[in-house]
C-alpha cells in the first residue's frame, strides 16, 4: 500500500539540476534526484564523489551555484538552514555532531525543544517536562540506548554516538531523514544492529541514506542512486543497480574503500 | 562525596559572606568589610560574564564597558542632582529605585548595539570587536571634561533606598550580598532553562544546533544583554561603594581582570567565578601591599591555572561543570 501511494504522491524532496563547484572541482554536477514519501533512497559512490556535499546543500549550509531544491513541493533553495530544518529535516553527520557535555537524554531533549527553533523561556527547566522526557526516553530506547540516558555524550562509544545521532534526528519527528554514512566506523555486529534499526525506520520516514556498506544498502534500499565525480550516473532499484554494467565498471567493480 | 563537598564549600562561602561584617568588627580590621564588599561586587560581574563566556563560549573582551557605563550613569545623575542642574529637563534623583534601573537600561541598550554588531562574528574577531567598543567607551569617558575627564567623578553620597540606609557600610554590604545571591540564582535558572539549553548547545556544537532549527543570533544576543545588565549592576554598586567613578572602570585591563576571575574560578560554573573573585581580589590586596607590581605575581598564577586547572577552582573542588 505504501508502495502504491508513494508512486502517486509528489516526492517529498526533489532536486533539480543542482550544481556546485569548488574552484575547478565540480562537486555537484547537474544532479537531479527525488525522494518519495516512505522511500529509502540510497546514495552510493566512491570517496570524494560529492555525497556529503549534496546533503549539505539539501540542508542549506552550502548554497548551490545553480539548480533548485524542492521540499514537499516548496522551493527551499534560498531558505536558511535553520528554517529549512524546521520544515522537517532530520539529519545525521558523517562526523558525529552532538553536544558532548550534554547527557544522551539532554541531546534528545534539545532536539524536541528546537523543533520550532527553541524557546526564550528562562524559567522552566526542560529536564522537568515529563512529556518531553518520556518521548525522549522512547527515542533512546528505540535506537537501543535506553540504559544510557544519563551518560554524557562525550563518554559514549563511537557506535553509541551514531545511535544517539539517529535518536536526535528522530526526535524532531522529521518528514525526511538524511543519514550520512551511519555505519562508518562500526564493527560488523554494530553494523548489523544499525541495519536492523534502519529497517525499522523504513516506510515510517522518507530516508536518504549515504552509505559505503553495500550489504546494508542492498538489504535496505528501495532505490539506489550512484554518484561519481558529482554526477548521478544511475538511479534504479537494487536489482537494476546490481546488474547495470556502467555502475559495475564505475563503482562496484573495485570494492569501495570505507 | 563530591556533592557533599560542594554543599560544604557553598555553605562555607555563604557563611563567610554573611559573617564578614561581624569578623571585621571582632578583629577590629575595618578593611576586611571593604574587601568583602569589593569581592561581592566583582563576583556579580564575574557571574554575569560567565553566563556568556562559560555557557556561550563568547569571549567578550569588553565587558568593562558595561561596568563603566553602569558606574557613570550613577555618577552623572548624582553630579546633576547634586549641582541642581537639570539634564534634558529632568531634575535628577538620588533614589536607587530610579537611578539603578535607568543605569541598567542604558547598559542593555549599549549591549543591544554592541551585540548586534559583534555577534555577527566569532572567535578572535569577536574578541577584537568587543575590545574595540570598550575602548571607544573608555575614550568617550576620558573626553567627558565636564564629568572630570581622566580624573573621574566624585559622588557626594550614595543613592538612597526606602527603609534601608545605604550610607551605613554594613547595610550597603548586605545589599550587595543579597543582590549577588539573587543574581546568581537568576543566572542559574537561566542556564538550566529551555533558553539555557539552546545557549549551551550553541557553545558545544553550533552546527548541530543550526541543523536542529536554531537561529544562533537572537539567543546569543539575549544572553549578551543579560550579561551586560549584570555587569552594569556591578558598576552601579561599585560607584556607590567607592563613591567615585573614573574611566579606568571601562579600561581594557578591567575587562581582562573579569576574564581572569572567571577562568580562575572555573568557566561555566557560576559559583566558581564567585570563588575566583574572592581569590583574585584577596590576592590583589595582599600582593599590592607587598609590591606595586602585583600583576607580575598574579600573571604567572593565572597562567598556571589556565594551563593546569582546566576548570579553575570549581573544577578542582567539584570535578565537573555544575550547570
Ligand atoms: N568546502 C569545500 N571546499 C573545497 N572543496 C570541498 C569542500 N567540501 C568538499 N570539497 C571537495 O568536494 C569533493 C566532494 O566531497 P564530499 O565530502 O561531498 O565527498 P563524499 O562523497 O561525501 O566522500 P566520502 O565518501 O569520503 O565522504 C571532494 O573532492 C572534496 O575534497
Ligand atoms: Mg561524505
Amino acid at each position: 500500500m505504501a508502495e502504491l501511494s508513494s508512486q502517486q504522491q509528489a516526492p517529498i524532496l526533489a532536486i533539480d539540476g543542482l550544481r556546485k563547484a569548488f574552484g575547478a572541482l565540480v562537486a555537484t554536477d547537474d544532479v537531479t534526484l527525488d525522494i518519495r514519501a516512505g522511500e529509502l533512497h540510497a546514495l552510493i559512490g566512491p570517496n570524494g564523489a560529492g555525497k556529503s556535499t549534496l546533503i549539505t546543500q539539501i540542508c542549506g549550509e552550502l548554497k548551490p551555484d545553480a539548480g533548485r531544491i524542492l521540499f514537499d513541493g516548496r522551493d527551499v533553495t534560498r531558505l536558511r538552514p535553520h528554517l529549512r530544518s524546521r520544515l522537517g529535516l532530520g539529519r545525521t553527520f558523517q562526523i558525529t555532531q552532538l553536544c558532548p557535555d550534554f547527557t544522551a537524554i539532554e541531546n534528545v531533549l534539545l532536539s524536541i525543544e528546537t523543533r520550532g527553533g527553541g524557546s526564550f523561556d528562562m524559567v522552566s527547566n526542560p529536564r522537568g517536562n515529563a512529556g518531553a522526557i518520556a518521548s525522549a526516553r522512547e527515542r533512546l530506547a528505540e535506537v537501543g540506548l535506553g540504559d544510557l540516558a544519563d551518560r554524557r555524550a562525550e563518554t559514549l562509544a563511537h557506535g553509541q554516538r551514531r545511535q544517539l545521532e539517529i535518536a536526535v534526528a528522530l526526535a524532531r519527528e522529521p518528514r525526511l531523514l538524511l543519514l550520512d554514512e551511519p555505519m562508518a566506523g562500526l564493527g560488523p555486529e554494530e553494523s548489523a544492529a544499525m541495519t536492523r534499526l534502519l529497517d525499522g525506520l523504513k516506510r515510517r520516514y522518507a530516508i536518504l541514506l549515504v552509505e559505503h556498506d553495500m550489504a546494508a544498502v542492498f538489504a535496505l534500499a528501495d532505490r539506489v542512486s550512484v554518484l561519481v565525480y558529482g554526477r548521478v550516473i544511475f538511479t534504479g532499484t537494487v536489482a537494476e543497480v546490481r546488474s547495470d554494467p556502467q555502475v559495475r565498471a564505475a563503482y562496484l567493480g573495485g570494492e569501495p574503500a570505507c | 562525596m563530591t556533592s557533599r563537598l560542594r554543599l560544604a564549600v557553598i555553605a562555607g562561602g555563604l557563611l563567610f559572606l554573611l559573617a564578614a561584617p561581624y569578623l571585621a568588627q571582632v578583629t577590629g580590621s575595618a578593611g576586611l568589610l571593604g574587601l568583602a564588599n569589593r569581592i561581592a561586587i566583582y563576583a556579580i560581574a564575574a557571574v554575569s560574564l560567565d553566563l556568556i563566556l562559560g555557557y556561550g563560549a563568547l569571549v567578550s573582551f569588553g565587558h568593562a564597558m558595561f561596568f563603566g557605563l553602569g558606574g557613570y550613569a550613577v555618577g552623572i545623575v548624582a553630579f546633576h542632582t547634586g549641582a541642581g542642574e537639570p539634564m534634558l529637563g529632568w531634575q535628577g534623583s538620588n533614589a536607587a529605585l530610579i537611578v539603578w534601573p535607568l543605569a541598567l537600561v542604558a547598559c542593555a541598550l549599549l549591549a543591544a548595539i554592541v551585540g548586534t554588531l559583534s555577534l555577527k562574528t566569532s572567535g578572535v574577531q569577536f574578541i577584537m570587536i568587543t575590545l574595540a567598543f570598550a575602548q571607544m567607551v573608555f575614550f568617550v569617558l576620558v573626553s567627558l571634561q565636564s564629568y572630570g575627564g581622566d580624573d573621574g567623578l566624585l559622588l557626594d553620597r550614595r543613592n538612597t533606598l526606602p527603609f534601608i540606609d545605604l550610607s551605613r557600610p554594613t547595610t550597603f554590604y548586605y545589599v550587595c550580598v543579597a543582590l549577588l545571591i539573587g543574581w546568581t540564582a537568576f543566572c542559574a535558572r537561566v542556564v538550566n532553562s529551555r533558553f539555557g539549553l539552546v545557549l549551551q548547545a550553541l557553545r558545544q556544537s553550533e552546527r548541530r544546533a543550526i541543523n536542529l532549527g536554531v537561529d544562533p543570533f537572537p539567543f546569543r544576543l539575549t544572553a549578551f544583554i543579560i550579561s551586560a545588565i549584570g555587569t552594569g549592576l556591578a558598576g552601579v554598586l561599585w560607584a556607590n561603594y567607592a563613591r567615585f567613578v573614573s574611566p579606568d572602570m571601562a579600561a581594557w585591563s578591567k575587562s581582562g581582570e573579569f576574564i581572569a576571575i572567571v577562568v580562575l574560578g572555573g568557566l561555566g560554573t557560576l559559583l566558581g567565578p564567585i570563588a575566583g573573585a574572592a581569590v583574585f581580589i584577596a590576592l590583589e590586596q595582599i600582593l599590592s601591599i607587598w609590591t606595586e607590581h602585583w600583576m607580575i605575581v598574579m600573571g604567572p598564577i593565572l597562567t598556571l591555572v589556565a594551563l593546569f586547572g582546566r576548570r579553575g577552582i570549581a573544577g578542582r573542588l567539584f570535578g565537573e561543570r555544575n550547570g
